[in-house]
C-alpha cells in the first residue's frame, strides 16, 4: 500500500474545496441575473427578473410538475402586485413631472389615476391568469379532469383559448351560440350515455364561463370605484389640511378605499347574484367532473365516491339505531321500580291465598257432587231441565268474590186435575 | 396643497427600512419554534366519534357546584377560547373558580358527510350534558355557547329546557337577516343542495376563503405589512402566529349540518320564526326561561349586534341580561380588555344564580 504523504492535510483540502464550490455558485448565480444595463432601463422588473431567472436555473424539470404550476401562479400573483406598484410610483411621478410644469396638481393626479384604472380593468379582462393567480389552480384541476375524459384528444381547452375556464370575457358570441347549437343535439349510439356527460360538462363550462365573466366585470368595476375614491380621498386630504407623511399611510389610505369600495359593492344585489351564479356554476362542472370520474371508477371495479357515501349513511344510520337504544336501556335502567315492586308485593302478601285455595277446593267439589247429583237425577228421570238451577250464574274466573252457586229445588211438576 | 408631503427619497428609505424590517424578521420567524396554543390543562372524559369531550383540571381548592359546558362552533377550532395565557377566556373563567367542560368538534371527514344538526344538538351535546350531571350528581348544568355554537346551545336548550339551569350566550347569531350580515346576503342564491351533494363536506379551505373575502385587502395584504412592524420582536411574533394558525385551521364541515345550517338559518332566517327543526322537535327560544347572559361585541362584522340582541324578545326568561363588549368578533376572545371584563362577569353572574 502507498504511503500517504505527511503533508497532506485533508481537512484543508476539504475547505479548499468548499470555498471553491461556493466560488463557483456565486459566478453562476452573477451570470443568471440580468444584466446592470436591464436594471437601469427596468428597474421595475429588475427584482421580479432576477427571481424568475434564479428559478428557470432550477426549473430543468422536461415535463410539466405541480411545483411548477405552484411557481408560475404564485409568479403571476407576483407580477400583478409590481404591476399596482409601478402605477402607484408612476402616478407620482407623473404629479411631479406636472408640478414642475406648471399643471394643476390635480388634473395630473386624475390622468394618472384614470390611466392606472384602464390598465388595472384591462388586466383584470384579458389577462385574467396576471389576477387569478393561485385561485386558477383549482379550475385547472377540473380542466384536465375534462380533457381526460373528452371526446376529443389531448386538452381540447388548449386548442380553443377562449373556452379555457381562466379565461372569461373572450368569448366569441357566434362562436357560442353555434357550439351550443352542437352541444344540444341529441345523442346517439352506443356511446349516447357518454356523449351526453361530455356535452352537458361542456356547456356547464359555457355557463361558468359566463358567470366568471359578469363575476369579474363586476369586481373590475368595483376596483374602479375603489380608485375614485382614493381620487377623492386625497383631494379631501390636500383641502382639509391633513397631508400623508409616508407611504405606509399612503398605502393605509389605499386599503382603506379598497375596502369600502368593495363593501359597497359585496352589499349590492347585483354581486350576490353574480357570485351565487358563479358559485353554482362551478360547482355543477365539479359534479359532472365527478360522475365522469365515476363511470371510469365503476368500468375499473373501483369503489367510487357514491358507494362510500352509501356505505356511510348506511353506517350511521346504524349507529343512530344503536345509541337510541342505549337510551332507552339507560332510561329503564334508572327507572326507580323498586317501591312499586315493593308494594305489590305487600298487596300479594296481604292476598288471603290459603282461603282462596280452601275456597276453590269447595267450589270443585261442590261442582263435582252437583255433577253426580244431576247424572244421577237424570237416571232416576228427575228433571232434566235448567229450570232448578238457579242462575246460570257462571263462575266468574276473574272475579275475587266468592261466586256461589245455588241450587234451588226443581218443582214437582203439577198434576193435571190437582 | 398636495396631499403627500414626503419626497422620494423618503419613500425610497422607508422601503429599505422595510426591506431590513423583513429580513431580520425572517430571522426571528426561523427561531420561534413551535407554536403552540390551548394553555389550560385538561382531561378528555368522553368521546364520541370525532367529537371529544374536555374537562379543564381546576385552579381553584374547591370549583363551583355547577358546572360550565363550552359549545364552540363547528367552524374553526375551539382552542381560540384558551389561546395563550393571559389571552384565554376559559383560563380567566377557571381562575374565577368555575368547573369548565368544553366540547371539541375534531375534523370531520368522509365518514361523517351525514352527520346533521339532530346528531350534533340531539345526539353529541345532549349525552355530553348527561355525561356532565352524571358525573357532578345533578340533573342540569349551566351551558356556555360561542358564536354558532351559541346558537346550537340555544336550540338544545329550547329543546330540554329542563337541563340548562343558566344559559350564556356569546356572539351569537339570532337573526341573520340583519343589515350588515355579509355572509348572510351571499348565500341567499347559493344552491345549497347542489354545494353539498357536490363537495359532500365543505372544505375548510372554502369556508377560509369566505372569511378572507368579507375584508380582502386587510386580510390579505394589510395584515401582512403590518406584520413586518412586530417581526423583531419574538413574543409580538408569536401571538401572530398563534392567531394566524388558529384563522387557517378549519375543519371541514358536516355536509347535512353545513346544508341545514345554511337553508334553516341564513337563507330561511327560520330560528327567529320558529320554524327550526332539530329532527322532528321544533325549536322553541320561548321555552328559554332560565337565566340568559347574552355577551356581544359592538364592531362584530361576522356577527352584528343586532343579530345577537333580538334573542331579549324571543326567549320567556325573566332574567335576561346583556354585557356588550367594544371590540370584535375575535378580540372578544383573546384582547387583553376582554379578559379583565368578560370571564369575571360571568362568573359573577353565575355565582349570583347559583
Amino acid at each position: 500500500m502507498a504511503e500517504i504523504p505527511d503533508s497532506m492535510n485533508w481537512m484543508n483540502f476539504w475547505n479548499d474545496f468548499q470555498k471553491q464550490s461556493m466560488d463557483n455558485w456565486q459566478s453562476t448565480m452573477r451570470k443568471s441575473t440580468p444584466s446592470p444595463s436591464f436594471a437601469m432601463d427596468n428597474p421595475m422588473q429588475y427584482w421580479q427578473e432576477s427571481v424568475n431567472k434564479w428559478w428557470r436555473a432550477f426549473d430543468r424539470s422536461p415535463t410539466p410538475t405541480p411545483e411548477q404550476a405552484f411557481w408560475k401562479n404564485t409568479q403571476s400573483s407576483g407580477e400583478w402586485f409590481f404591476k399596482l406598484g409601478e402605477e402607484v410610483f408612476r402616478m407620482l411621478q407623473g404629479v411631479q413631472d406636472g408640478a414642475r410644469m406648471g399643471k394643476d396638481w390635480t388634473d395630473a393626479l386624475h390622468q394618472t389615476l384614470n390611466a392606472a384604472k384602464e390598465t388595472i380593468q384591462k388586466s383584470m379582462t384579458t389577462d385574467i391568469n396576471a389576477f387569478y393567480g393561485l385561485f386558477g389552480m383549482p379550475m385547472d384541476t377540473i380542466q384536465r379532469v375534462m380533457a381526460s375524459s373528452s371526446f376529443f384528444p389531448g386538452d381540447v381547452f388548449k386548442s380553443f383559448p377562449s373556452m379555457r375556464p381562466q379565461t372569461p370575457g373572450v368569448f366569441d358570441p357566434a362562436m357560442k351560440a353555434n357550439l351550443e347549437q352542437f352541444l344540444s343535439t341529441p345523442a346517439i349510439g352506443y356511446t349516447r350515455e357518454w356523449q351526453e356527460q361530455n356535452q352537458q360538462g361542456m356547456m356547464q363550462v359555457m355557463e361558468y364561463q359566463e358567470s366568471l365573466q359578469e363575476y369579474m366585470t363586476l369586481i373590475s368595476k368595483g376596483l374602479g370605484q375603489a380608485i375614485d375614491l382614493f381620487h377623492r380621498r386625497l383631494l379631501e386630504r390636500g383641502a382639509g389640511d391633513k397631508p400623508i407623511h409616508s407611504l405606509k399611510e399612503l398605502y393605509s389610505l389605499m386599503v382603506d378605499c379598497g375596502e369600502d369600495a368593495f363593501s359597497e359593492m359585496a352589499y349590492s344585489q347585483e354581486y350576490s347574484r353574480a357570485n351565487a351564479r358563479m358559485i353554482n356554476s362551478m360547482m355543477r362542472i365539479k359534479n359532472q367532473s365527478r360522475l365522469v370520474m365515476e363511470e371510469g371508477l365503476t368500468a375499473l371495479n373501483m369503489p367510487s365516491r357514491t358507494e362510500l357515501d352509501t356505505a356511510h349513511h348506511n353506517i350511521l344510520e346504524l349507529k343512530r339505531r344503536v345509541r337510541s337504544l342505549e337510551a332507552e336501556v339507560r332510561a329503564l335502567k334508572k327507572r326507580d321500580m323498586e317501591p312499586e315492586v315493593a308494594a305489590l308485593k305487600e298487596d300479594v302478601e296481604q292476598l288471603p291465598i290459603m282461603e282462596f285455595r280452601s275456597e276453590l277446593e269447595k267450589l270443585k267439589k261442590q261442582m263435582q257432587d252437583s255433577l253426580l247429583a244431576t247424572d244421577k237425577g237424570e237416571s232416576d228421570g228427575e228433571g232434566e231441565s235448567g229450570e232448578g238451577v238457579d242462575g246460570d250464574d257462571k263462575l266468574d274466573p276473574n272475579s275475587k268474590t266468592t261466586v256461589r252457586r245455588t241450587r234451588t229445588p226443581r218443582a214437582k211438576p203439577q198434576s193435571e186435575g190437582a | 396643497m398636495f396631499p403627500l408631503t414626503f419626497q422620494p427619497e423618503k419613500a425610497f428609505q422607508e422601503v429599505v427600512d422595510f426591506q431590513q424590517k423583513l429580513v431580520n424578521g425572517m430571522k426571528t420567524l426561523s427561531e420561534l419554534g413551535p407554536i403552540e396554543v390551548g394553555i389550560s390543562a385538561k382531561e378528555p372524559v368522553y368521546r364520541e366519534d370525532k367529537m371529544v369531550l374536555y374537562h379543564f383540571l381546576p385552579l381553584v381548592e374547591k370549583p363551583s357546584r355547577v358546572p360550565i359546558l363550552v359549545v364552540y362552533a363547528l367552524v374553526n377550532r375551539p382552542y381560540m377560547a384558551d389561546l395563550q395565557d393571559g389571552r384565554s377566556m376559559i383560563q380567566g373563567l377557571l381562575k374565577e373558580g368555575m368547573d369548565v367542560y368544553l366540547i371539541d368538534w375534531g375534523y370531520p371527514d368522509g365518514a361523517d358527510r351525514f352527520l346533521g344538526l339532530q346528531d350534533y344538538i340531539d345526539g353529541y351535546i345532549h349525552r355530553c350534558v348527561d355525561i356532565i350531571c352524571e358525573k357532578h350528581g345533578l340533573y342540569r348544568i349551566n351551558v356556555l355557547g360561542i358564536c354558532q355554537g351559541g346558537t346550537f346551545s340555544l336550540c338544545y336548550t329550547a329543546l330540554h329546557p329542563d337541563r340548562v339551569r343558566n344559559l350564556i350566550t356569546m356572539v351569537t347569531p339570532v337573526d341573520f337577516h340583519t343589515p350588515g350580515n355579509m355572509l348572510s346576503h351571499w348565500a341567499q342564491g347559493v344552491d345549497v343542495d347542489l354545494l353539498v351533494d357536490t363537495l359532500g363536506n365543505i372544505p375548510g379551505e372554502m369556508l377560509n376563503f369566505t372569511f378572507l373575502s368579507l375584508k380582502p385587502f386587510q386580510l390579505t395584504g394589510k395584515k401582512y405589512i403590518d406584520l413586518v412592524e412586530i417581526m423583531d420582536d419574538k413574543k409580538k411574533l408569536k401571538n401572530f402566529m398563534r392567531m394566524e394558525k388558529w384563522i387557517f385551521d378549519s375543519p371541514d364541515q358536516a355536509g347535512e349540518a353545513f346544508r341545514q345550517f345554511i337553508k334553516d338559518f341564513y337563507q330561511k332566517n327560520a330560528l327567529i320564526k320558529g320554524e327550526v327543526f332539530i329532527g322532528s322537535s321544533r325549536v322553541d327560544l320561548g321555552k328559554i326561561n332560565m337565566p340568559v347572559l347574552n355577551v356581544y361585541a359592538t364592531e362584530d362584522h361576522l356577527v352584528p349586534p343586532p343579530a345577537s340582541l333580538i334573542l331579549k324578545e324571543k326567549v320567556s326568561s325573566k332574567d335576561y341580561s346583556e354585557l356588550a363588549f367594544k371590540g370584535g368578533h375575535i378580540g372578544i376572545y383573546v384582547s387583553g380588555t376582554a379578559q379583565k371584563e368578560i370571564p369575571p362577569h360571568i362568573a359573577n353572574w353565575l355565582k349570583q344564580r347559583g
